[in-house]
């Protein structure tokens, strides 16, 4: 629904979003995305996980397995003390581009 | 549930990583995708839709594999969206530039991670590549120096020998007054030259030792194109007579005797006798100018005797060049017309002789070489052609297991095309492993090979065994080879396993495809073409077997097993006259027959049995009898003699039919006497001989009547299994000659006896040159080397046939009763007693052995037939070794069968069913 350039643009936001709230594994993230956007928004795994590690190499977040009883374990991502003044930032700044873009189109 | 981790293992083309984190990566994705397929299921979704909607999420792996590596590069910019995308983005778009060459390399990448994967498989696959591509290599190098020693010399094509045709026959020698005027008379040649073979003498420092020598004339080895290793070869001015003695050492001689040490050059040696200024080194090319030396010792000028006496005798062999653009055939023609002159021309000697000419490759190494060259190279192909036929069995059978993989990569887009590259790519990888292994094998065991048999191996497998396999031609052969090979076991699998349907195999427990190459049939195929294979080689090998060891113990006539013999020849200028030679070669016998353990000592002037020593061969005189005419035309004029001492026959064990044998009262002064073999008795005098006489050397000065005194049995042979060739012997001291063999019969202990009798003789005289001393055994032996070379060759290749052809077996039939498991066990839990179970799983195997059987006999009786002239005491198609070959592989086709099926039958039936 939405172009793929225009979701690429935003999944870092949103996955660093999600993680802000508290650490997740990847398919729990991709079932929120979904969920949250009620199914206009679908990633899959091959855009997901190289976002993740994109993120988690530039140090703004980090991840953790951690066993539970009776499942595999899982690797969670969680923000970091840098990815969190990111996570910050860029809300601030998609806020402002959003709201710029509305003035635009004539609000 | 799928097992996602090896799915994203075998599918995730990830670059070499540190194992934890390529571990870690592969993890997550499978749990990612387990919780998928989890939720796809809870759903609704039967397991294989369920596993296909997980799949779904990732369309291209490959792509998300760069993705993944670029998601790890540290970025060199700041973080943002665009940037980092756009990298990502132009990463991607370089790799599709590529993408044949990615793709191979992602081929090989994977091919190589999954065989890995299975190391013992790895193992026996390289290794029995490594045997079929190793043998075949050694055969092909053998071959290839055999065929291609004659090709040393620089444009061999362009060289020819000269050959005389007389009335007797023809012969590779000619005269050297003859040969010069044919180079003078004849525009075909850039150049004619002529040798001789001889033997000198070498004393000095090191042991007295009688060398074979070369006498040439100067432009000969710049003919051949060849020239010294070291120093420098001889000029045409050392050819005159008189000149001063210069001689070029051969390489092996150099080596052995002077250590190699380039200050021979320079220094004299002496030669006969004689001082010789050592000048050079002979490049071992040399070795294969004539078939009958092995290698060539020494190198002297040649003076040329170019008068009239000389032109009757054919004393040098002849080689020419022809001119560029001149064919055999003209030159061929102009050397006729030219002999025919020469013959009008001087009728005494040349009347009635003709000069032919033949190409100096094929003089050396004759067509039949040739053949022999290629049928080693099909039988040892053969064996190669077997091995593949396991690999492809086992390829299948692996291919057959790998069901559920392919399908899942059908399903997920992979062309067959693409499944078929990648099984390619594995087998080529497994088959240049195998080649390469092969190679090194190959090397390592021809040097063991040269370094056990040095003495006995041809000369052009010298200097180094290294030279022989790692050339540039092995080294293209083996390569060849074992891409055929990748292409021979690979493809079938290849094709099979990329034909699989995509619906029904992804489910677990589902029975392999059974048509296509994956099919029954096909595999049953492949096992009745490893037995078709099999036999007719197993049954060469046998026949070969008898056939050599029949020779072995045919009769020669005398009883050789006490028998030592050795060869002595004395140096001529010590032992001027003939009455000393005879006088020496009387001590020595007398002085061998003293020792103890010696019961009878004898000397000859050549063996029974061919030419042991080199240089002893039989010797043929011109004889007449009265009212007898000699066919010319046919050799009836000469006869084979030898000149022996008193004791001679009781050494040999040869009994004297009837008359005496000769005494020390037969000397040169008293009557000339003879005594003939029975055969030669019979064809002139039936029983008449004794008393009778014959001519010796009619019409020469040397004409006598000698008186037949005695007649004693048939002994030795011409050809092991001919018939003995008729032999008129000379009291030694009546016919004196410088050059016997010594014959010692032991009483007792032979090996006692070898020492004493070398010892013996070099107490009379220490200078007096003495080849090796050898026992009857060492001189069958020899003679039979070749036969016995093959033998043993075609033994060992047989023994691995039949190796191969039973792992082969073994496998398949393991496989197929696995296959069958379910089956068994089935009919045992419903009452079929075990014995019936077994029985049809045996009369299945059974069926499929006289199948393949009856397709190699019918292979082997021609091959039979042909081989049939060649065999001795023993038919090409003889039914015991026929019986005896077919029964082996029966036993070992139905052995095949049984083990594993008695295996499966011993399974509790309840877990044969559940087995899958």
């Amino acid at each position: 629904m939405f172009s793929a350039e225009l979701k690429k643009g935003s999944l870092e936001l949103i996955v660093l979003t999600l993680l802000g709230e508290r650490p997740r594994h990847g398919y729990e993230i991709g079932q929120l995305i979904e969920g949250r956007s009620r199914g206009q928004l679908q990633f899959r795994v091959t855009s997901l996980y190289p976002v993740l590690y994109r993120l988690e190499t530039r140090g703004w977040i980090a991840s953790r397995w951690v066993e539970k009883a009776g499942e595999h374990r899982r690797n969670y991502y969680s923000l970091t003390p840098k990815g969190r003044k990111i996570l910050v930032e860029e809300q601030r700044r998609w806020r402002a581009f959003t709201a710029a873009v509305d003035l635009v189109l004539g609000g | 549930m799928p097992d996602f981790t090896r799915i994203v293992r075998e599918h995730l083309p990830l670059p070499p990583m540190r194992r934890r984190r390529e571990d870690k990566i592969v993890e997550e994705l499978a749990v990612q995708l387990a919780d998928l397929y989890r939720a796809a299921r809870a759903r609704g979704l039967d397991d294989e839709q369920a596993l296909a909607d997980a799949l779904e999420q990732i369309p291209d792996w490959e792509t998300f594999a760069s993705d993944i590596v670029s998601a790890q590069r540290p970025h060199l910019h700041g973080p943002g969206h665009g940037a980092a995308d756009d990298l990502d983005v132009a990463l991607r778009r370089r790799g599709r530039g590529g993408r044949l060459v990615a793709d191979l390399a992602q081929d090989t990448r994977y091919a190589l991670r999954t065989l890995a994967r299975r190391p013992l498989f790895l193992f026996v696959v390289v290794l029995t590549l490594a045997l079929g591509i190793g043998a075949n290599t050694a055969v092909f190098s053998f071959v290839h120096a055999l065929l291609g020693a004659p090709y040393q010399f620089a444009d061999a094509d362009a060289l020819v020998a000269f050959r005389t045709k007389e009335a007797q026959g023809e012969f590779r020698s000619i005269s050297a007054p003859n040969a010069a005027d044919i180079g003078e008379q004849a525009g075909s040649f850039v150049d004619v030259a002529l040798y001789a073979i001889t033997n000198r003498h070498l004393t000095g420092d090191g042991e007295p030792e009688r060398v074979a020598a070369v006498r040439a004339t100067a432009n000969l080895l710049p003919l051949l194109g060849l020239n010294a290793s070291a120093g420098r070869l001889h000029g045409s001015d050392e050819d005159a007579p008189g000149a001063e003695r210069v001689v070029l050492l051969g390489e092996r001689l150099w080596r052995r005797r002077f250590d190699g040490r380039l200050d021979v050059l320079g220094q004299t040696i002496a030669v006969d006798g004689e001082p010789h200024t050592v000048i050079g080194v002979l490049p071992p090319a040399v070795d294969s100018l004539s078939p009958f030396v092995d290698r060539v010792d020494l190198w002297l000028p040649l003076p040329l005797e170019l008068d009239a006496a000389a032109r009757g005798r054919r004393a040098h062999f002849a080689v020419a060049r022809l001119k560029p653009g001149v064919t055999l055939a003209q030159a061929g023609t102009e050397v006729g017309e030219i002999a025919a002159r020469l013959a009008d021309a001087y009728p005494d000697t040349n009347a009635g002789i003709g000069v032919r000419l033949q190409s100096l490759p094929e003089s050396i190494r004759p067509f039949d070489d040739r053949l022999l060259g290629l049928l080693l190279l099909v039988a040892v192909g053969a064996v190669l052609l077997i091995a593949c036929v396991n690999l492809a069995n086992m390829l299948l059978a692996t291919a057959t297991a790998r069901v559920r993989e392919f399908a899942v990569r059908t399903a997920l887009g992979a062309g067959r095309g693409r499944i078929v590259r990648q099984l390619m790519v594995e087998s080529l990888l497994l088959a240049l492993a195998g080649g390469l292994a092969g190679l090194l094998a190959a090397a390592w065991a021809i040097g063991l090979l040269v370094q056990a048999h040095e003495a006995d191996l041809p000369v052009f497998l010298a200097p180094s065994s290294s030279a022989l396999v790692l050339n540039a031609p092995v080294f293209l052969y083996a390569l060849g080879l074992s891409l055929a090979t990748a292409v021979a076991f690979g493809l079938a699998p290849a094709l099979g396993a990329s034909r699989i349907p995509v619906g029904g195999s992804l489910k677990e427990g589902e029975p392999a495809p059974s048509a296509g190459p994956l099919g029954g049939r096909f595999r049953n195929g492949l096992v009745v073409g490893q037995l078709a294979i099999s036999l007719p080689l197993v049954i060469c090998c046998v026949l070969t077997l008898r056939h050599v060891s029949t020779l072995r113990q045919a009769d020669i006539g005398f009883d050789g097993e006490p028998v030592i013999a050795m060869g002595i020849e004395l140096p001529s200028h010590r032992y001027a006259e003939p009455s000393e030679r005879a006088a020496f070669f009387d001590r020595a016998t007398a002085a061998v027959g003293a020792l103890p353990g010696v019961a009878a000592a004898g000397a000859s002037t050549s063996f029974p049995l061919g030419d042991p020593f080199h240089g002893w061969a039989p010797g043929h005189i011109r004889i007449g009898i009265d009212g007898v005419v000699l066919d010319r035309d046919r050799g009836e004029d000469y006869t084979g003699y030898q000149a022996v001492t008193p004791d001679y026959f009781r050494a040999l064990g040869i009994r004297v039919v009837a008359g005496r044998a000769f005494t020390e009262s037969d000397r040169m002064e008293s009557e000339p006497v003879a005594i003939v073999s029975a055969r030669l008795a019979e064809r002139y005098w039936q029983d008449r001989a004794i008393g009778s006489s014959l001519v010796l050397e009619p019409g020469s000065d040397t004409e006598r009547r000698a008186r037949i005194v005695g007649v004693v049995g048939d002994a030795g042979r011409e050809i092991m299994g001919g018939p003995p060739p008729p032999v008129l012997y000379l009291p030694h001291r009546q016919q004196p000659s410088a050059r016997m063999i010594v014959v010692a019969r032991a009483a007792g202990d032979r090996a006692a006896v070898i020492p004493l009798v070398g010892r013996a003789v070099r107490a009379l005289d220490a200078d007096v040159p003495i080849s090796n001393v050898r026992t009857m055994d060492d001189i069958v032996g020899q003679w039979l080397r070749d036969d016995q070379m093959l033998a043993g060759f075609l033994a060992g290749l047989a023994a691995l046939a039949l190796g191969l052809a039973s792992v082969g077996l073994v496998g398949m039939m393991a496989f197929v009763v696995a296959l069958r498991t379910r089956e068994i066990g089935i009919r045992v839990a419903l009452g079929a007693a075990k014995a019936d179970v077994l029985g049809l799983v045996m009369w299945r195997c059974l069926r499929l052995a006289i199948t393949g059987v009856l397709a190699g006999l019918l292979l082997s009786v021609p091959i039979g037939y042909a081989l049939a002239s060649e065999l001795y005491g023993v038919s090409g198609i003889d039914p015991l070794s026929y019986l005896g070959v077919t029964a082996l592989l029966l036993i070992i086709a139905l052995t095949a069968g049984y083990l594993p099926a008695r295996r499966a039958l011993r399974v509790d039936p309840m877990v044969a069913l559940r087995h899958e």
